[in-house]
């Protein structure tokens, strides 16, 4: 037993201190959603890939509640069974009160089949990064890529060089590949070498949030249930605007299976009036949480669970181009623009599954490399438009985007454009959508499904 | 390489055979359907049916090609199938 359990060490040991290959068709930076996919979609085709992940996985991360949408791409990738199997609470909708409004709606009633999903990121973004593994790229955790050299990229045989250094090592080596994907999110790699990175003044907010243990919550029947039911009664993401946050500020409160994350989405501006100096961003954040009255019954058994609070400011941004000769940018390494429709890792496996569509085209057809990325690059950049249209306060149909917005909205279902009404007349923004889609049908629906949520006085 | 208004729709028809839709019913796809609204060809299935377009009937889609008017319908594929022939 002790001489087999010490093989199996050394074993392990082995295959983690394997050399990582000096060349591969594709390098991924990054193994958050977009990358574990990307990686996955593209050993699929037939190609070797090599994923350099900075972190160890199971790492943090936010953006826990996701749309349904997020099983056709778990689909193509062939992980939804084991996504499933993990158990992740199911989200039966959304709960919004919104400037003394409040309604409800469920993603059953807009004819989704299958159910969102509130999920531990770490635990998440772990399966997909196993998947990953499984599928046959070769996965390198805690090793940094630190540039890429694109100069031989727009040859005819697309010549990248990518620069890793593994953590707490001192020398850097390179490995070849003839595209390299950034996945890399917030931190956009090849984004900020190239100086692609637009910072987005339409958005000057910033988040805060943390976590609370023992919180009751909203089901999609408008009811209050303790944290013990949340396993047998799906909980709703609840979401309020903040009375004094000047129309604009907003809070999530997500069930999760052990712990509840409540975050803040404010104006910078306002933050910083109202937060005295010498107060902590936890005292301030506690504050916001305690002035809801809603929030306050929901919260009334829980308790704060200490050092959980984190603060992300400047996330509003995106890139000038999100595809160039040998390089393509993937979800929040290509933008990100704001919570408020739980797009964000929709998106990153979206932009995973056109990157690897796309890389597959190019290979095939090198003549056309061009042709294919800028198919790429109008798709993906109208995606990020249309998010930041819905989502943009003040929102301005003069705004340059708008066309992209418009177009992209043209290509999306009466269904998707029925529930993005639903969520933006809910959050006050349904003239972004108006400006956007002429759709008596997303009107129709979104009449017939949304309802009021009445809160029984105690 | 001429092609019938029906041979068209005939290559066209098993792209539409195809899994991966959120929906519960069926839906016939006729020349006039719009498969976009119907949601029979989503962000994803956008890129695939490029391509199989593309392969079925040995032509070149351009960038600017890929817009709502010649995709909502497979009589605007059609037209635009037809024009790439010349
Ligand atoms: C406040 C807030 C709330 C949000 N809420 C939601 C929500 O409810 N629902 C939702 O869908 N989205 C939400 N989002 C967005 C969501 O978090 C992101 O869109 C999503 O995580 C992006 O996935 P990704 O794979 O692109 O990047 P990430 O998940 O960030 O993964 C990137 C990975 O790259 C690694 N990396 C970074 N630099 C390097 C390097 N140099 N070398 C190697 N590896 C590197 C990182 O360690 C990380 O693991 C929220 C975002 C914010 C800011």
């Amino acid at each position: 037993m002790a001489k087999r359990q010490a093989a199996a060490r050394a074993a392990q040991r082995s295959s983690s201190m394997n050399a990582v290959p000096d060349s591969c068709d594709v390098v991924v930076i990054g193994g958050g959603p977009a990358g574990s996919l990307a990686a996955t979609y593209l050993t699929g085709k037939g190609y070797s890939v090599v994923l350099f992940e900075r972190q160890k996985h199971p790492r943090y991360q936010v953006g826990e509640s996701l749309l349904p949408d997020v099983w056709k791409y778990c689909d193509a990738a062939g992980v939804s069974d084991a996504i499933a199997a993990e158990g992740f609470l199911r989200k039966a909708g959304g709960s919004v009160d919104w400037n003394g409004e409040m309604r409800r709606l469920s993603f059953g009633d807009f004819g989704y089949t299958r159910p969102a999903l509130h999920v531990e990121r770490d635990r998440f973004d772990s399966i997909l990064l196993e998947r990953a593994r499984a599928s046959g790229a070769w996965i390198g955790e805690e090793i940094a890529v630190l540039e890429a050299d694109l100069s031989r990229a727009g040859d005819n045989e697309s010549e990248v060089s990518v620069s890793y250094r593994p953590v707490g090592e001192a020398s850097a080596s390179r490995i070849r590949c003839r595209y390299v994907v950034d996945a890399s999110g917030q931190t956009g790699v090849i984004g900020r070498q190239l100086g692609l990175r637009v910072f987005d003044e339409g958005f000057r907010f910033m988040s805060v949030w943390g976590y609370f243990a023992n919180s009751s919550y909203l089901a999609a029947d408008g009811l209050i249930y303790p944290a013990q039911s949340v396993r047998q009664v799906p909980p709703t993401t609840y979401v309020s605007a903040l009375p004094q946050g000047d129309g604009w500020a907003w809070l999530w409160h997500i069930m999760l299976r052990e712990t509840t994350s409540i975050g803040l989405v404010i104006p910078k501006a306002w933050a910083s009036e109202t937060k005295g100096s010498a107060e902590s961003w936890e005292a301030w954040y506690l504050k916001q949480c305690r002035a809801l009255p809603l929030l306050q019954r929901l919260l009334a058994d829980a308790t704060f669970c200490e050092g959980s609070l984190r603060l992300v400011r400047n996330y509003s941004y995106r890139s000038s181009q999100v595809a160039g000769p040998g390089f393509f940018l993937l979800g929040d390494a290509a933008g990100f623009v704001d919570p408020i429709f739980s797009v964000g890792v929709v998106f990153s496996m979206y932009s995973a599954y056109a990157a690897a569509h796309t890389i597959d085209r190019c290979f095939r057809q090198r003549a056309r490399r061009d042709e294919h990325r800028s198919i790429f690059s109008s798709q993906v950049q109208a995606r990020l438009e249309l998010s930041r249209s819905l989502a943009l306060p003040y929102y301005q149909a003069t705004d340059a985007g708008h066309a992209r917005a418009r177009e992209a909205m043209g290509f999306s279902s009466m269904q998707a454009q029925a529930l993005m009404y639903a969520a933006s007349l809910l959050t006050d923004r349904s003239g972004n959508f108006d400006s956007m889609a002429d759709s008596p049908h997303a009107h129709r629906a979104a009449a017939e499904r949304v309802r009021p949520l009445n809160i029984p006085l105690e | 390489m001429k092609y019938t208004d029906e041979q068209i729709f005939n290559a066209l028809a098993p792209f539409f055979a195809q899994d991966g839709m959120d929906r519960k019913e069926a839906i016939a796809v006729e020349p006039d359907t719009d498969i976009i609204a119907e949601g029979l060809v989503d962000s994803l299935g956008i890129f695939k049916l490029i391509a199989f377009v593309e392969e079925a009937f040995t032509i070149t889609i351009e960038p600017d090609e890929v817009l709502l008017e010649n995709f909502q319908t497979l009589r605007a594929l059609r037209n635009l199938i037809v024009k790439k022939l010349g």
